[in-house]
């Protein structure tokens, strides 16, 4: 930087990167591409707890043990709990209620996940299903899951940094004060 | 216009105003009460249907037994042939309190529905204990054959089954109605794996052991001496 009769201007040749720098960092911090990872996450896990709470636990059960991953006991407990927290975390994702929070459980969550199927991977175990969305997975390849489950995480994880949501019931009860 | 600056985010910069806890206490209640609410209604709309009528299945241990375990299965399924052992072991633990009603669920490649048509067939001529425990032994050596079935007229050999008749049969449009039916149970059980059994009012997809089995078999025993 040069000062020219006490004024400042701007280095040319680093001008164009912070430019570059700050279109994309509005880019990624614009209220509707919050909104679109609010409906693309939260709509995926409010569809793949529906598909397993509509259907006997028992079922879901049977996905938990072929991962071979928890001891026998927890088998049940997560296969009647699980589908509750994706509902749950899904559901106030999407409408933007305890956005960051629900955020936050669904990460843990895809965490969970992603680690889970590298172990399936490590293991070269045969899943005959997922369990993720029931007998409706339209993904049956470990290699695909795992794809699938980081996209998620991805989509997740700028609702982390943000405080404040467009179009959510949190701005509505703002509004409302 | 590279020096225009950009307008701030307004989300990112200005520190949100708090909100009321009650207002958000208020609508988290009532979004968890739309959502449990939402989750009985496709529980309830889900429901397993009754089997309907189960007279053709084929039995094994004693017909008079008053628990019936369904046992939901494919022969391509190579799980279901690591269970047979325990099914035998049930039988043997329960004498005349149980017995196996078998329901062909074909899942997987063409080959499936194929060898529960044989299987099928082999019921027609009274053999299917017999063909089936040769199937499921034999799993390896027929599943990944494009054209098993010579090996299966084999088996059915060996069952004491009449090969042509069982040549003719898998043609059988009759059969392959059969097979339809069935798959039509098991939706309507909503069964997804295999193997799944059916024991009484529990259901136990892909057992590990016999003490699943025995589990649930001495709560269904108990009920029904309760009922």
């Amino acid at each position: 930087m040069k000062d020219e009769g006490g004024g400042m201007k701007p280095d040319s040749s680093n001008a164009e990167p912070a430019r570059t720098k700050r279109e994309f960092s509005s880019f990624v911090h614009h209220p509707s591409l919050s909104l679109l990872c609010r409906v693309l996450v939260g709509g995926t896990f409010i569809v793949a707890a529906t598909m397993k709470l509509m259907v006997p636990s028992e079922n879901f059960e049977a996905a938990v043990r072929a991962f071979q991953l928890v001891p026998e006991s927890w088998e049940w407990p997560i296969a009647l709990v699980l589908p509750w927290i994706e509902l749950f975390a899904g559901a106030f994702c999407l409408v933007g209620l305890y956005t960051r929070w629900s955020a936050a459980v669904i990460a843990g969550m895809l965490v969970g996940f992603v680690g889970a199927l590298i172990w399936v991977q490590w293991k070269g175990l045969d899943l005959q299903t997922c369990g993720c969305f029931g007998r409706w997975d339209f993904v049956k390849t470990p290699g695909g899951l795992l794809v699938r489950d980081l996209v998620l995480l991805a989509l997740t994880l700028p609702l982390l940094r943000r405080q404040r949501f467009w179009c959510s019931l949190e701005e509505y009860a703002r509004a409302k004060q | 216009m590279a020096n225009e600056p950009l307008p701030p985010d307004p989300e990112q910069i200005v520190p949100a105003p708090p909100t009321s806890r009650t207002t958000l206490i208020g609508l988290a209640v009532a979004l968890v009460v739309v959502l449990v609410g939402f989750v009985l209604v496709i529980k309830w709309m889900n429901r397993p249907a009754s089997l309907g009528d189960t007279s053709s299945l084929p039995v094994l241990g004693e017909p008079n037994a008053p628990l019936t375990i369904y046992e939901y299965a494919s022969f391509t399924c190579e799980r279901c042939a690591q269970v047979r052992p325990m099914v035998k072991e049930v039988l043997s633990r329960y004498p005349g309190q149980v017995k196996v009603a078998f329901i062909h669920l074909p899942q997987g490649p063409p080959v499936a529905t194929q060898a529960a048509l044989a299987g099928l067939c082999a019921q027609e001529q009274g053999k299917f204990w017999e063909f089936a425990d040769l199937m499921f032994e034999r799993q390896a050596s027929w599943y990944r054959d494009p054209n098993p079935l010579p090996l299966w007229l084999t088996y059915a050999s060996q069952a004491g089954m009449d090969t042509n008749r069982l040549a003719q049969c898998l043609n059988s449009e009759q059969m392959a109605k059969t097979i339809q039916q069935q798959a039509m149970m098991a939706a309507g059980q909503v069964i997804q794996s295999t193997p799944t059994f059916l024991i009484g009012n529990s259901r136990l997809p892909q057992p590990r052991s016999v003490d699943d089995f025995v589990r649930l078999i001495d709560k269904e025993l108990a009920a029904q001496k309760k009922g």
